[in-house]
């Protein structure tokens, strides 16, 4: 058997994406988006890969120091309203849940133990998350949400060692939303992410791949470039254009195979230029979500088909063939969904929509208020510096006198705080807590802070007569300056 | 000849029309940006070059002249016991005090690798070590002052020695020693003298190896290590103005106008209160600020700024000439100023605070620096 003949068509293999109109509506579509069966190779692919990339992030956190530096050195953590109670695991311990969550990683990408690793790896990489505001970055984001929907999914269910331990639980194919779903999650990034940077900062200003670009003048060969402005606009034009229309260029067969190397190129470059860790990666891999269900199938078949040819292994060959035969489908899930199922997605997909959706709702920009910024695909749109400084105030006797903030959080934090209102008034919250605590007088706390975006003039971020120990009043977010 | 923007040559062919949109766009694009690029824009390689060139090495060699200087001084004064040597040793210590100044706000590199932050800017010194020093029999060599600490040595150990007594009008409480001046025996004199001669000479040693460290030649000499910091070395700028800056709003002019009265009590507390110097020592910080950000003729750290982000470029300008301007306004040494002028230390103040913000938010902002200076140590 050839390799060619590897690839015959598969029974119930899904053909290229048809994006006319006419098929996009009507029953019969959602049907096709839903439970049309659909070559189960494409999520299987995506387990191993995404489990390989998230492993290594696991390594990567704990290798450069981060676990000590964002869980172990903080004495206050900003945690999220309501999710007071998640705190960090004492000393070792922390250490030793990043390698558990790179072990269940692992155990993802080798699809053993398929369901219990994806469980753990989501909820132990969710908590990590929710302990502290200011460790909050898109891309720890979308693992958590890729991580937890891949809980549901039949990831395992092909080229895993759970499918070779038990030949039982093996499908060619799975109902077309388990690929779905995880196509929508990636569009949603890319779209908002692209009518994110459709605004006068990025497209008229160049900010701030202005500053970012610039920041980078030392690269070899193109260091000299990337401080010139043209070269700062002519990114921020080509960024949007790509986060805007990269899904459907991935769709369309015509356009596919130039539209990958484009994302490669793309990715590749900002992990050259900016300093965003893993995420190009991630992006790289999500990618290959939106090509044909089959494409694994595809790829291996070729890449056995070269092996043979320029290397003549014909033991490596013959593993191959068989990996690729023994695999194929031999049945499906079934295609109809329980009602509930269909609501889990429905509910998903509005949520998924609604959270990017809230920040055009405000009157300010998110970026400068921080309100509906994140898990809002808001991904490199603001450069942003604050500055800070919290007084006690004692309105009985009118003294107020500085309050240093320095014992309780890491300068990363305060950093990070000091862009962020929300955060400022956390803070406050807690010093008037402690200062209360010392003293007898009710103490106010109040803050004087400055913040910059996107290269504009420094102005107040709060208005600094505000106790912000108390219930703010409305409008205690300073108006940005156009 | 056929033009390929002509519409009727593109009609037929969207892919021609699309092109010229396209390159119609970018051309659009770049004209909206091009007002704010310079004619010849000055880049961060050549602007760390500049600071070397025209800020630090000519800061280090200043210091390094006004410290020899000072030697000289003193040596004419181990010479000839006269109050005018004395005088001439005195001025010739501010001039070296306020080149050193001038050179404050850089506290990393070589000066912090060969250990001389210390002796040039450390100013707790304890009277009753020094006190030690000039009654050992011991003779005051280079060995000898190697021994010493922070708190016997540098430029405010010679303070101590050839002011003490002097200093402005108002009382010092904790006077211990007489004045080199009033020192009574030859013996006392010539030891006292002895002393201020051994600091002199070593800081002039040590002025002369951070000028020759900064002039160095090659890839590995601080300057071209420096320059070859890029975004490393501009962060580093960044970082010490703005520590610099929290540190001269902060510790040296809202210090002053929260001590408690009378001020008089509080002088040991004070800067260069004992050679009235506290005034001309904040005018030569901001002026060694504005020297960093200004001097080089338009192709230092200001040109790069401006190329960056022109507006910025400007109001930093202004709130260097404002800040520099107030405190030049206070017009007497700080510890009298407070007392007698307060509203006019509390408008240095201001202006310096404002000045802090500026470089702390806006411009590492726009140079895309990170700030890892620890602000909010109140109290």
């Amino acid at each position: 058997m050839t390799a060619t003949e590897l690839h015959t068509p598969l029974p119930l293999r899904a053909g290229p994406v048809d994006l006319s109109p006419s098929r996009w509506c009507g029953l019969a579509n959602l049907h096709n988006l839903v439970s049309r069966p659909v070559d189960i190779a494409s999520l299987a692919a995506f387990r191993f890969l995404f489990g390989i990339i998230t492993a290594a992030a696991m390594v990567r956190f704990v290798a450069k120091g981060w676990v000590r530096e964002l869980y172990l050195e903080p004495a206050f953590f900003f945690s999220y309203p309501g999710l007071e109670w998640i705190r960090p695991w004492p000393g070792l311990l922390m250490y030793g849940h990043f390698i558990l969550l790179a072990l269940f990683a692992i155990g993802v990408a080798l699809g053993w133990f398929y369901r219990v690793c994806i469980v753990l790896f989501f909820v132990g990489f969710t908590y990590v998350e929710l302990i502290d505001q200011t460790a909050y970055l898109n891309h720890y984001y979308l693992i958590s949400l890729l991580a937890g929907l891949l809980v549901f999914l039949p990831a395992n269910r092909a080229w895993s060692i759970d499918a070779w331990r038990k030949p039982e639980i093996r499908l060619g194919a799975a109902p077309a939303w388990t690929l779905n779903i995880l196509r929508f999650q990636i569009a949603v990034v890319y779209v908002f992410a692209g009518l994110a940077k459709l605004n006068g900062d990025w497209l008229f200003r160049a900010q701030p791949l202005r500053i970012w670009l610039a920041a980078r003048s030392e690269l070899p060969l193109i260091g000299h470039w990337l401080e010139q402005a043209w070269v700062a606009v002519c990114a921020s034009w080509f960024g949007a254009a790509f986060d805007c229309s990269i899904v459907f260029l991935l769709l369309s067969r015509r356009t596919r195979k130039p539209a990958f190397v484009l994302v490669i190129l793309f990715h590749v470059a900002t992990w050259i230029l900016f300093n965003i860790g893993m995420f190009p990666w991630i992006m790289i891999i999500a990618a290959t979500l939106l090509f044909p269900p089959d494409w694994p199938r595809h790829w291996l078949s070729r890449f056995c088909g070269y092996g043979g040819r320029y290397f003549r292994v014909q033991e490596w060959q013959r593993c191959m063939q068989e990996a690729l035969t023994k695999q194929s489908p031999q049945g499906a899930l079934p295609g109809q969904l329980k009602p509930v199922v269909v609501s889990a997605l429905l509910l998903y997909a509005v949520i998924q929509l609604a959270l990017p959706l809230r920040s055009y709702f405000v009157s300010q920009p998110s970026a400068w208020t921080c309100s509906g910024f994140n898990c809002a695909w808001r991904v490199m749109i603001a450069e942003k510096t604050g500055y800070a400084e919290f007084y006690a105030f004692n309105p009985a006797s009118g003294e107020h006198r500085k309050v240093s903030v320095k014992g309780y959080i890491t300068p990363r934090q305060e950093l990070l705080m000091a862009q962020d209102p929300y955060l400022i008034q956390a803070m406050a919250r807690r010093l008037a807590a402690d200062l209360n605590n010392r003293g007898a007088a009710p103490i106010q706390v109040r803050v004087v802070a400055f913040a910059t975006l996107n290269g504009r003039p420094s102005q107040l971020l709060i208005n600094p007569d505000v106790d912000l120990a108390g219930i703010p009043p409305p409008g205690w977010i300073e108006a940005l300056a156009q | 000849m056929k033009s390929i923007l002509s519409f009727r040559d593109c009609r037929g062919n969207p892919r021609e029309l699309r092109l010229a949109a396209a390159v119609a766009l970018l051309l659009l694009a770049h004209g909206t940006a091009l007002p704010q690029a310079a004619p010849q824009p000055v880049t961060k390689e050549a602007a760390l070059r500049s600071v070397v060139r025209d800020v630090i090495a000519p800061g280090y060699q200043q210091l390094a002249a006004k410290c020899h200087v000072l030697t000289e001084a003193a040596e004419a004064l181990q010479r000839a016991r006269e109050p005018e040597a004395l005088e001439k040793v005195r001025h010739a210590w501010v001039g070296a005090l306020l080149a050193a100044r001038e050179m404050q706000w850089l506290q990393s590199g070589p000066i912090a690798d060969r250990e001389s932050l210390a002796s040039f800017y450390y100013s707790k010194v304890l009277p009753f070590r020094m006190e030690t020093v000039l009654s050992s029999a011991r003779e005051i060599d280079d060995s000898f002052i190697a021994e010493f600490g922070a708190t016997a040595r540098g430029m405010f150990a010679l303070e101590y020695l050839l002011f003490e007594g002097k200093g402005n009008e108002l009382n010092h409480t904790n006077a211990p020693a007489a004045p080199a001046s009033a020192a009574s025996s030859a013996s006392e004199w010539a030891r006292r003298n002895g002393y201020i001669l051994a600091l002199a000479r070593d800081l002039e040693a040590r002025a002369n190896d951070l000028a020759k460290d900064w002039t160095a030649p090659g890839e590995q000499g601080a300057a071209g290590k420096f320059i070859a910091g890029g975004q490393q070395s501009l962060s580093l700028l960044v970082n010490e103005l703005a520590q610099f800056t929290e540190q001269v709003a902060e510790q040296r002019l809202n210090f002053i106008l929260v001590l408690p009265q009378p001020i008089s009590r509080q002088l040991g507390r004070i800067e260069g209160s004992g050679s009235g110097t506290s005034q001309e020592s904040l005018v030569a910080l901001l002026e060694g600020a504005r020297k960093l950000y200004r001097e080089a003729d338009g192709s230092g750290l200001e040109g790069y700024v401006k190329h960056l982000n022109g507006p910025l470029a400007e109001r930093l300008e202004t709130q260097l000439e404002a800040a520099i301007g107030a405190s030049q306004a206070i017009g007497a040494p700080l510890e009298q100023a407070v007392v007698a002028h307060r509203p006019s230390v509390q408008s240095a103040y201001d202006k310096a605070r404002a000045l802090e913000i500026l470089f702390k938010v806006d411009l590492a902002s726009a140079l895309g620096v990170t700030l890892t200076f620890s602000s909010n140590d109140g109290d």
